[in-house]
């Protein structure tokens, strides 16, 4: 029986766990509270165990909501992270250009979530807006206000203008740690651009693909502020995804129940998949060991 | 050691779990009265959260008898420590609840039944 560890380190991070049970764990807890029971009157509360679960599991309108949610954030992973790799390849390597590209790459990301959807808002719109004119100017049908269509290329755009910075700043730095010597080995190789990337580039850059990926998916998943302010779920319920939904059940019908069950639901989805990567990441690390 | 060990983590676990429900039973008011009227607490969830306390003392005795997490490679490929093996079982446990509210028309506590014996065969066999 040998202590490999300094349990006085934990002691440390008290503080943190402290914080963490504060804002994270205590209002979870409240809200598997909620999900239990029904309140038509601020601050009584009857139990009805786990009807708001069969409710929300069988009702159409979360099935919608949540394959919505999956359609959008696979098509922004598959869109956003081939280019945040491209665009990260093709960024020079050092100098002044190198800086220039890199402040110009973390604009977007300084930019509030608000403000992103009402840039786009007003880009996008087809009477003044400089995208959505445009696009009518050139022939195209073209109003995310009235089209599911033309709503869901609006809110796919925003998010790849928002978020492929992200990708492109972990995948430069998975880049700029590559050592020189790999190159010069390839090159004395003969090795082809391609083969470059896909056997040096490529597995080196591995692990912060995955952070990368793992944050867009949470990201993504949990969207709520750009679609909202850009086209508030619309046209019908056409780009509302899951906190849009739930949002709309919490605080516009004030069905605290089912908000809370959908809210449990939802987090165990994001529990799972980061659980997913988490190991994935770690078994990457294991195996480099 | 071993059975000072699991009777203490027996009793802490009964302590635990058996406490917000005697609470509750003696004093109704008792969630308002500790200033966490806001979290419409019920005997059930109180019951429910402190069973997971309970494991996750039961899990912190454990590692204190025998330090260490005992890694152990398993049948999913994965390297998984004691830790690993009850946030699996929790989760599925989670997710095992969850599918047989969606598809099954038989009562919850089979769905419990079998997220214990999935624990189980997680902490034998993952």
């Amino acid at each position: 029986m040998t202590k490999t560890e300094n349990n006085r380190a934990w002691f440390l991070v008290l503080p943190v766990l402290l914080l963490v049970a504060m804002n994270a764990i205590l209002p979870l807890m409240t809200v598997v509270n909620y999900s239990l029971q029904e309140s038509f009157i601020a601050g009584f509360w009857d139990w009805v165990g786990t009807r708001h679960y069969q409710d929300v599991l069988a009702s159409e309108r979360f099935h919608a909501a949540l394959i919505r949610q999956f359609a959008f954030t696979f098509i922004i992973l598959i869109i956003e992270v081939p280019l945040g790799v491209a665009v990260a390849l093709a960024m020079p390597k050092k100098g002044a250009w190198a800086s220039l590209c890199l402040v110009l790459m973390a604009l977007p990301l300084l930019i509030p979530w608000n403000v992103v959807g009402a840039i786009w808002n007003i880009f996008a719109l087809p009477e003044i807006g400089l995208l959505g004119w445009g696009l009518n100017a050139l022939g195209f049908d073209y109003n995310y206000t009235n089209q599911p269509i033309s709503a869901w290329i609006t809110v796919i755009l925003m998010d790849v203008w928002h978020w492929t910075s992200l990708v492109v700043l972990l995948a430069y730095a998975g880049l700029q740690s590559i050592d020189e010597a790999y190159y010069r080995a390839a090159k004395i190789d003969g090795a082809s651009r391609w083969a470059v990337f896909r056997y040096i580039q490529l597995p080196k850059m591995k692990t912060v693909l995955i952070i990368a990926f793992l944050l867009r998916f949470i990201d993504s998943f949990m969207i709520y502020t750009e679609p909202f302010v850009l086209t508030g779920g619309g046209p019908g319920n056409a780009t509302t995804f899951l906190s849009i939904d739930l949002v709309k059940a919490a605080v516009g019908e004030f069905n605290l129940g089912i908000a809370a069950a959908m809210s449990i639901i939802y987090f165990l989805m994001t529990l799972l998949v980061c659980w997913l990567f988490f190991t994935l990441m770690t078994k990457d690390k294991e195996g480099q060991a | 050691m071993s059975a000072t060990f699991t009777r203490l983590a027996v009793a802490a676990a009964a302590v635990l779990v058996t406490a917000p429900a005697l609470a509750q039973a003696a004093d109704p008011t008792i969630a308002e009265r500790l200033g966490l009227g806001w979290m419409a607490w019920t005997w059930q969830t109180a019951v429910f959260f402190a069973a997971i306390a309970a494991s996750l003392l039961a899990m912190t005795l454990w590692e204190w008898v025998r330090p260490g997490g005992h890694p152990r490679h398993g049948v999913l490929g994965l390297t998984t420590t004691r830790g690993d093996r009850l946030f699996i079982s929790l989760l599925a446990a989670a997710y095992i609840h969850l599918g047989w509210l969606a598809l099954a028309t038989g009562p919850l506590w089979m769905a419990s039944l079998i997220a214990l014996a999935v624990a189980l065969l997680v902490f034998l066999f993952v």
